[in-house]
């Protein structure tokens, strides 16, 4: 090689060199991104009120309000109810029929026959879950009756046993329960199988609300002096439904003791 | 001097002589080598999948383990509940052709990290300052980092030896991903970290710097993030 190449290699070099000390991106790198999107269940009921009880029980029952189903057929036919109506053969409403009636019942129905109440009337009150969240859930519905009223004022009230003998709910009560300052007496049906999304509960645990039959306007006044009744002789029964993910639960009582914890 | 330039005064006519009466009369020779460098190239891939993986991806293949992946997870069986989980193993395989180091990052809303969202680590993770760390492929290290003006806890796991072209790595240093049980009722407000649709995210980061120079991953990575 001679003197002048060796020269030449060497002018190379020194150009690299320079270029190599002169760049700020010294180390090789790479840089890699991914994002991970996870969906995340909601839980969501809606409470819905109707004066359709499921199987229209208390059709016989003499006295007590019930549905002519001549007038109001009953759109579910015998052996199709769902799976967890634990056993109900016979027929019954379906749930588009009480959603339906349920978007009149408070203007329509609630605003006449829950108004002015006389001994021996009943308002029919039956209360169902419809599960919009995007989860299954398990559910409960806890109905309150003043533990004042709760005895020969409203003590003919009537909740389902169905609901409860068949399987479908169990009924836990728990008497002088203070809320907002009032004392009631709370029935707490928790329902067996979770209610999948989009589902509605198929046994309404409430039936009607009635007033004894021998109610007498002396205890109405009594009432109203000790504030148990409003001065316009008004009184609530409230009706509240919870709501858990099944997911993660063995059973609905492990579920809600973890709700009420 | 003067008698110097004579004499290659003379030379030249001389030659001139010779040239001008012979054609192709010089011998002449070039010779040349070529140096060609190869210059290294820095390449990663970082995907994940639902189960260990059994075997290295290429870059072609990464996306669409990924794609998959992604799919997976959309599914409604994988939506997340309290006290649910869903598989996460992530992976970097080396597709450059040098060995680099390399680091995962994980970011997690601060709101969210150490108490209601919760992720499974691989056995035997130690921190970075861990006096024992020969059982574990992966070191761990985290701190609160601000991006775009919101607070993430940064958990970042460095891989202790370089992977070597070819190689990916082989044990995904997290498994899945969960929402505690504690989101369970009605004083867990996650709307701040959920959008609309029920959807979180949670970003996670590859990093690869060629491991010549450097001792260990993290001093590799400490040096770059201090440039």
């Amino acid at each position: 090689m001679t003197k002048q190449k060796v020269l030449a290699v060497a002018g190379v070099l020194g150009i690299a060199a320079l270029v190599l000390s002169a760049g700020t991106l010294a180390y090789f790198t790479d840089k890699e991104t991914v994002t991970n999107t996870f969906t995340v269940g909601n839980v969501d009921i809606d409470l819905i009120e109707s004066q359709f009880h499921r199987v229209n029980a208390g059709v016989t029952t003499a006295g007590r309000l019930s549905h002519d189903t001549s007038v109001f057929p009953m759109s579910g036919t015998a052996s199709s109810a769902p799976e967890d109506s634990h056993g109900w053969t016979g027929a019954y409403y379906t749930d588009a029929q009480i959603e339906s009636d349920a978007a009149t019942y408070q203007s329509d129905y609630l605003a006449n026959a829950g108004a002015n109440l006389v001994p021996g009337a009943n308002v029919m009150k039956a209360p169902y879950v419809k599960n919009v969240g995007s989860v299954d859930a398990y559910v409960r519905v806890r109905v309150l009756v003043p533990a004042e009223l709760d005895n020969g004022i409203l003590g003919s009230s009537m909740y389902t046993s169905t609901a409860v003998s068949s399987g479908a709910t169990t009924l836990t009560t728990t008497n002088n329960l203070e809320k907002d300052g009032i004392i009631y007496n709370q029935y707490a049906f928790t329902y067996v199988d979770p209610v999948k999304a989009g589902k509605m509960t198929f046994w309404n645990v409430w039936g009607d609300i009635k007033l004894g039959e021998n109610v007498t306007q002396e205890q109405i006044v009594d009432l109203k002096n000790r504030g148990f009744l409003t001065n316009d002789s008004k009184f609530n029964v409230l009706i509240e439904a919870d709501a858990i993910q099944s997911d993660g639960f063995a059973n609905a009582t492990d579920a809600f003791a973890k709700f009420d914890k | 001097m003067k008698q110097k330039v004579l004499i290659v005064a003379l030379a030249a006519v001389c030659l001139a002589v010779t040239g001008s009466t012979v054609t192709l009369s010089y011998f002449t020779d070039t010779s040349e080598v070529t140096n060609s460098f190869s210059i290294g190239k820095t390449d990663v891939e970082f995907f994940r999948w639902y189960s260990p993986i059994p075997r290295y991806y290429n870059s072609d293949e990464a996306p669409g383990v990924n794609q998959r992946y992604e799919s997976w997870l959309s599914a409604s069986s994988n939506m997340l509940v309290g006290g649910k989980s869903v598989a996460l193993y992530p992976y970097i395989s080396n597709t450059g052709n040098m060995p680099v180091y390399v680091r995962m990052r994980m970011y997690i809303p601060s709101g969210l990290y150490d108490k209601y969202v919760t992720f499974a680590q691989a056995e035997g993770i130690v921190g970075i300052s861990a006096e024992n760390q020969d059982n574990t492929e992966w070191l761990r290290a985290s701190k609160d980092v601000t991006i775009e003006g919101k607070s993430y806890r940064e958990v970042t796991y460095y891989r202790k030896e370089p992977l070597a072209p070819r190689q990916q790595s082989s044990v995904a240093p997290i498994t899945s991903i969960g929402l505690s049980k504690d989101v369970i009722g009605e004083d867990v407000d996650l709307s701040g970290f959920v959008d609309s649709n029920g959807k979180l995210v949670i970003k996670m980061a590859a990093d690869a710097v060629q491991s010549y120079g450097f001792d260990t991953a993290v001093k590799a990575f400490q040096f770059l993030d201090n440039k």
